[in-house]
């Protein structure tokens, strides 16, 4: 008769083994494999079950502690490992790729979409816009807008003003920018806020939020 | 932009400007020597044209 623990100590069990009677009689081990074990584990019923919980931690420890299945599984896994790392990289090669080609059409598209921009603006509107990242608009409304570029966005860019230089209001409001998941070019959103001031502005204008909004310092001080 | 004299360009053009619009895009008159003179909104495809701008609808911030 021998226990799990006493073949253990004696360095005769150190791999996962099974009992194949019962455990206070046993005095042989079957050698299995894990699938086995785990098999084994799952499958058995009532009685073998409470025996199946008592050896789970001897097998479990027995397993962790055998150094050939340890080293076994570490060759496996470095081959595993070469293979998931190569993987990894081409994976990181297809992305990076990708970013590469996706930031040079940006690029493109950026680039196209100022020209585009230039393109319709005057040559004193593309002077303007090119000292002062801003570009003056007359509005089909009559009013007079600052177009403004300097910070790169279509947000709250469009500031209307009066002949004094008087800001009367700040508004938000450009075609939308979102293609699917890409975002448009900033200097598209412009050409459309350009376009829509000077020759759409009331309808333009009504899907506007406004910030900001007071009366001409001039008048306020006349008053 | 397009050749007003190009059939080929001309069908591209107006498969470009029938998409935008399904899209609810607005369009806009340009002239395509100068650019400038713009500012016609354009509901219907004119092969004369040669040269318009679409813009995607608007919405507010």
């Amino acid at each position: 008769m021998a226990t799990y623990a006493a073949n253990a100590t004696l360095g005769q069990i150190i791999r996962p083994h099974l009992a194949t009677t019962t455990v206070s009689t046993t005095a042989a081990w079957t050698p299995v494999t894990n699938d086995r074990i785990w098999q084994y584990w799952l499958n058995t019923t009532s009685t073998a079950t409470t025996a199946s919980i008592t050896w789970q931690q001897p097998i479990w420890d027995a397993w962790v502690r055998d150094d050939r299945v340890y080293q076994q599984r570490m060759v496996f896994n470095q081959q595993q490992a070469d293979e998931m790392q190569a993987r990894r990289e081409q994976r990181s090669r297809e992305q990076l790729a990708a970013e590469q080609q996706r930031m040079e059409n940006r690029f493109v598209a950026h680039s196209r979409a100022l020209d585009l921009l230039d393109n319709l603006l005057t040559e004193d509107e593309r002077a303007t816009r090119d000292e002062q990242q801003r570009v003056a608009v007359l509005g089909s409304d009559g009013h007079l807008y600052w177009l403004e570029m300097h910070r790169e966005t279509v947000h709250g860019n469009i500031v209307r003003t009066d002949e004094h230089g008087c800001m009367l209001g700040r508004a938000c409001v450009a075609p939308g920018m979102r293609d699917g998941y890409e975002v448009l070019p900033t200097a598209d959103g412009w050409v459309g806020q350009y376009l829509g001031l000077k020759f759409d502005a009331v309808n333009f204008l009504s899907h506007a939020n406004w910030s900001g909004v007071r009366r001409c310092r001039v008048a306020r001080e006349a008053a | 932009m397009w050749d007003p004299a190009n059939p080929d360009e001309v069908a591209a053009a107006k498969a470009a400007f029938d998409a935008a619009k399904k899209k609810k895009m607005l369009a806009y008159a340009v002239d395509p020597e100068t650019g400038g003179k713009t500012g016609e909104v354009i509901r219907e495809f004119d092969p004369q044209r040669g040269k318009i701008v679409m813009v995607r609808q608007t919405a507010g911030g």
